[in-house]
């Protein structure tokens, strides 16, 4: 349980990242929580660290306009208090506690995250759903991609070697849209084998806008247009919820093997979940 | 039998392969020295037998070779084998002349030997329309992976067994070692009883399921009767004590079972997601073999205990002074253990088969009125006076009006007496009874309540029994609902971590309530039976009937451990 021989640095300013990147052997160590693991377990062996938890401003977290701005060093648990303002928020914090522990929380961070890309994580799906942009820094300037085409697979993203992931920007959530999370685990501290996100806005009684994103149901975090057709201008009530949960399951999916749970298991618990996720976005708002 | 009998019932049921899982997974330390002898540090139950094994493999006298066990970490049977590992730090030792230490690490714990149980089960059972059992047949085909190891003789366990609280006039068991292409399996807490008690306690279940019974009734029409003991059980063992009703009422009554029945079916009618409330009786099997127990006086004073077993944080420390000191009526505190170092404890066996009070504290408390009866028979010679007129009260003995503390006694010479006792195998017993909702959507099982009795005779330190009650329901409750070691088509370990390999931690544990019932072991001075295992053996199968119940299900072959939200899914469908 100890990594492979790798230098050592740490960087000062987004140069020195994107200056010590250049040489495609270096991985950028934020929280560590899954990379420091994979080296001690030497399932990857990186030439080189570049440290960015001494950078200036990476941990900012700042909404300016309708827009919430994420630097790489903005922990999870940044997510866990009132930071964030409005439905995004709520819907934030009821993510965030599903993440691994309090002492992974603590260090780990949401870009990290996304950039780890792993298939049961929850951020990639939100921020696939709410259609996010993410803007990476490489040595020939920055370059902005959306959330959606930026994961590709499971721990494979649109990121090229030699760029950092230097922010995430969400926009915020209009009052009044009601936010919903179901996630599906076999204890508490495993990964989620299945979880479901919801963001619904009502006008005049009808659904007149919605997000719906599936975790772990596909090769990729996937946002489920099929789910969100069934809601778009009808009453978000029980036929409704139950047609998008169908939807979901059957058409917005696309599951993958994995330990304890068949593809047949696995679509109908996501139109489970998209149901759940989506009464507790009318009962609980 | 089978075609008089007014019920057969049939079943097939799999005990997962489990790892061991203690908090310190294996590890070792070998320091050789000038002489060709060897200093061991080792993570181990069974330190003199070690000694025996690596001075025999190395061609050294067994005083060259020193074992020292230090704290442990846990061991859950996963730590009294000679493994080939140690050879391997042994000789490296040895070949470079300087100390040489493996710390195994999770991944290498999670993959590499031991794991525990592994075994696939065909169960037929043969009863009268009033629910007596007229014949059991148990089939098991035990994975004892390559290079067959301890668990070998797992099975074996099992076998004898077969037919746990019940009198059971016709039995068959067959059961068949099976080398595969996996890890070496090796005894994992409880050795062989849990996978005996859940084959009866499901099919019990089931019976009562086919005929109407209830499932309390079921037992209780079965049971070895109170007066039937010793009870000798047609797989050739001798149960020593027991009232097995006893226990199954205690553990209704603290359960609530009517009001919980009530429950169950006000859910059913209302619509709500359903309970199912499952029992297990089980007896199983503790101590084997003798064990050393050694007690000193010393001029000081003080006393010290020597046992030949072996704590892997069973708290030996403070229940076998407390033995020593109750028989010479002295404070506990002025006995002092030692324990697991070959080079002080000249003999033992160790510690694994819930032995450790049952046969070693047996030995100090024999070893100890052993000493009472040689400092007499000491100051009768000094004083010229029958032994008989010696008397002996809380460290002083006593002639007309002359006294002497047992520390003058020592101060005239070495005052120590050894013992090796070896009293024969007790038969703990106990009632589980679970309570589980079951999600019908999704198939999470949520333990509602869990309710242990368990009978382990006289209870020496009954924090620490509770303890050992506590911390084998959870390895129970892990069976039941997580644990399970996987590989897949071509033998590829699948759980490395404990990402993958799930066991239940804090989060997951159900409101439990312990209770016991006390039936002395007839065959030792304590009265103390085995208390380790029992939660490993009580709570599977109270769960999976729990579960079984809740889901009404009349054929339970697919409903197997861990009961998964995927297996309860697909059970129910």
């Amino acid at each position: 349980m100890k990594p492979a021989p790798f230098e050592y640095v740490a960087a000062r300013t987004e140069d020195d990242v994107v200056a010590a990147l250049t040489d495609g052997h270096t991985e950028v160590l934020a929280g560590g929580q899954s990379l420091v693991l994979e080296m001690n377990y030497r399932s990857r062996r990186p030439a080189r660290l570049v440290d960015i938890n001494r950078v200036p401003g990476f941990d900012r977290l700042a909404t300016g306009g309708d827009v919430l701005r994420v630097g790489p060093l903005v922990r999870h648990r940044a997510f866990e208090g009132d930071a964030v303002p409005g439905p995004l928020g709520v819907l934030l914090r009821r993510v965030v506690r599903h993440i691994a522990h309090p002492p992974i929380r603590a260090r780990g961070t949401m870009l990290g995250s996304l950039a780890y890309a792993h298939p049961a994580a929850e951020w990639p799906a939100v921020l696939t759903a709410l259609g996010a942009d993410l803007e990476l820094a490489g040595r020939d300037g920055r370059r902005t991609i959306s959330a959606g085409d930026f994961f590709l697979g499971p721990h494979t993203t649109a990121r090229r070697p030699g760029e950092l992931l230097a922010e995430a920007r969400l926009t915020l959530l209009p009052a009044g849209t009601r936010v919903g999370f179901a996630e599906h685990r076999r204890t508490h501290a495993s990964f989620a084998q299945l979880a479901v996100l919801a963001a619904v806005t009502l006008t005049g009684g009808h659904v007149s806008a919605v997000r719906v994103g599936l975790v772990n149901a596909a090769d990729r975090p996937v946002r489920a247009h099929h789910a969100e057709a069934a809601l778009l201008g009808r009453p978000l009530d029980d036929a409704a919820i139950t047609a998008a949960g169908q939807a979901a399951g059957a058409q917005d999916a696309d599951p993958r093997d994995q330990p304890y749970a068949g593809l047949d298991y696995q679509r109908h618990a996501v139109a489970v979940l998209t149901r759940r996720a989506l009464a507790q976005a009318r009962d609980e708002g | 039998m089978w075609r008089r009998a007014a019920v057969v019932v049939e079943a097939s049921y799999r005990q997962q392969l489990l790892a061991h899982t203690s908090i310190e997974a294996r590890a070792i330390l070998v320091r050789p020295e000038d002489d060709g002898a060897l200093t061991i540090w080792v993570s181990h139950q069974a330190p003199h037998r070690l000694r025996r094994d690596v001075a025999g493999s190395f061609g050294l006298r067994e005083e060259q070779v020193r074992v020292v066990v230090p704290d442990v970490g846990g061991a859950f049977g996963g730590k009294s084998e000679t493994w080939p590992e140690y050879f391997a730090v042994i000789a490296a030792a040895r070949r470079l002349g300087r100390p040489v230490r493996w710390l195994e690490d999770r991944a290498e714990a999670l993959t590499g030997p031991p794991h525990g149980r592994g075994q696939n089960q065909r169960v037929r059972l043969a009863a009268g329309a009033d629910g007596r059992i007229l014949a059991y047949e148990l089939h098991v085909d035990a994975d004892i992976g390559g290079y067959p190891h301890t668990g070998s003789f797992v099975p074996m366990a099992t076998s004898m067994m077969a037919t746990g609280a019940y009198a059971i006039p016709h039995v068959h068991v067959r059961t068949r070692a099976v080398v595969t292409n996996t890890a070496p399996t090796a005894p994992y807490r409880g050795a062989g009883r849990p996978e005996a008690a859940s084959a009866i306690e499901r099919t019990v279940d089931l019976l009562a399921h086919r005929l109407g019974l209830d499932p309390a009734e079921a037992r209780r029409v079965n049971f070895i009767t109170p007066d039937a003991f010793p009870y000798d059980t047609p797989t050739g063992f001798t149960y020593d004590s027991g009232d097995y009703a006893k226990a199954l009422d205690v553990a209704l009554d603290e359960l609530g079972y009517a009001g919980w029945r009530t429950e169950q079916a006000r859910r059913a009618a209302a619509g709500e997601p359903p309970i199912g409330i499952g029992l297990c009786t089980y007896v199983e099997r503790s101590g084997a073999g003798e064990e050393f127990g050694a007690v000193e006086a010393c001029a000081d004073g003080s006393f010290v205990a020597l046992s030949g077993c072996c704590s892997t944080g069973q708290g030996h420390e403070t229940s076998f002074p407390q033995v020593v000191a109750a028989v010479l009526g002295v404070a506990p505190e002025r006995v002092r253990l030692v324990e697991r170092d070959t080079a002080v404890v000249p003999r033992g066996i160790g510690s694994f088969a819930s032995r450790s009070m049952q046969t070693g504290g047996a030995a100090l408390h024999r070893a100890a009125t052993k000493l009472i009866g040689a400092a007499r028979q000491r100051i009768a010679e000094r004083w010229a006076v029958p032994v008989a007129d010696v008397t002996y009260e809380a460290g002083t003995l006593r002639a007309g009006e002359r006294s002497a503390t047992l520390a003058d006694v020592a101060a005239h010479g070495v005052l120590r007496a050894d013992e090796t006792y070896a009293p024969p195998e007790a038969f703990p017993f106990g009632a589980y009874a679970a309570v589980v909702e079951v999600d019908p959507e999704l198939g999470n099982v949520t333990v509602l309540r869990l309710v242990a009795v368990d009978d382990y005779g006289v209870e020496v330190n009954p924090l620490i029994v509770d303890g050992q009650g506590r911390g084998s329901t959870v390895q129970g409750l892990g069976q039941a609902l997580y644990e399970d070691v996987r590989y897949d088509a071509g033998g590829l370990p699948q759980t490395r971590s404990l990402l993958d390999y799930l066991i239940p931690t804090i989060s997951e544990l159900p409101p439990t309530r312990f209770a016991e019932t006390c039936t002395p072991n007839p065959n030792t001075p304590l009265g103390a039976k085995g208390a380790g295992e029992a939660g490993c053996i009580g709570a599977p199968p109270a769960i999976v009937n729990a579960v079984a119940d809740a889901l009404g299900l009349r054929e339970r072959d697919t409903l197997q451990m861990p009961l998964t939200p995927y297996t309860c899914w697909s059970a129910a469908r």
